[in-house]
């Protein structure tokens, strides 16, 4: 599957003129960085087991250029605010009601991370989020984190 | 090897005009149903709510099991009294996560 890289993504994104808020989501801001896309909604389950995991990663991996961007998909911007009332984001969020990022990203499930290589490149996508798994999320991440930037 | 074919070129080749027909309209036929197969299978991806949609179907009244514990003394009667079982899930979901 061929992989486009963020620019070509954003650029799709910029030029459509829906509210998905595009804008809010620069990644150019990050290049040289890694970025952990991860796209939850309230109504997702998994999304709030993830959450937790999530803050943790951030705390160990902040410091070796992680970052960490939350798109909401949910339709009902209350909904979402209530579920970071109920756990909290340790993470910048970034709001798509309409789906315009996630159709972008062409997302198979909820939840999904994009992790995004220092130059910006998609190189992993995880479909759900199961604690079980994350030490293979985590490998993944630091696969990437080892990686020079470009 | 030689005559076989010989046969089976000469049975064709004298084979009623209406089995001809018939075989010429199974063929066409034939290419239709995969035509519409394959378009079918190349619309699905486009019906239904995309993964990140799944709002409304996420909530408790939209589960085909909305009420788990009932639904599995419901199964269970049927089970034991009816001695029918199956078809149904007990499994929750709809958001479609995981």
């Amino acid at each position: 599957m061929s992989r486009r890289i963020v620019g070509c993504l954003l650029s799709l994104l910029l030029s459509g003129n829906g509210a998905a808020r595009a804008t809010d989501l620069d990644l150019h801001a990050y290049r040289g960085k890694v970025v952990y896309l991860d796209f939850w909604a309230s109504w997702c389950g998994p999304c709030r087991e993830s959450f937790p995991w999530l803050a943790g990663l951030l705390r160990d991996y902040a410091s070796r250029d992680l970052v960490v961007i939350g798109v909401n998909v949910d339709k009902d911007r209350a909904l979402a605010e209530r579920f970071l009332g109920d756990t909290p984001a340790a993470f910048s969020i970034v709001y798509d009601p309409r789906g315009e990022i996630a159709a972008a990203y062409k997302i198979a499930g909820m939840p999904t991370a994009i992790l995004i290589d220092r130059s910006g490149q998609v190189r992993y996508q995880h479909t759900g989020f199961s604690i079980k798994k994350r030490d293979e999320y985590a490998e993944h991440l630091r696969t990437l984190l080892s990686e020079a930037a470009p | 090897m030689r005559n076989i074919f010989e046969r089976c070129s000469a049975k064709r080749r004298h084979e009623p005009r209406a089995t001809r027909k018939s075989r010429r309209l199974t063929g066409v036929l034939g290419v239709l149903i995969a035509a519409t197969g394959a378009a079918g299978g190349a619309g699905c991806t486009t019906f239904g709510a995309k993964p990140w949609e799944h709002d409304l179907l996420a909530e408790h009244a939209m589960q085909v099991a909305s009420y788990p514990l009932e639904t599995a003394i419901d199964e269970h009667i049927y089970f034991s009294k009816e001695a029918s079982s199956g078809g149904r899930s007990f499994a929750g979901g709809g958001c479609g996560c995981n």
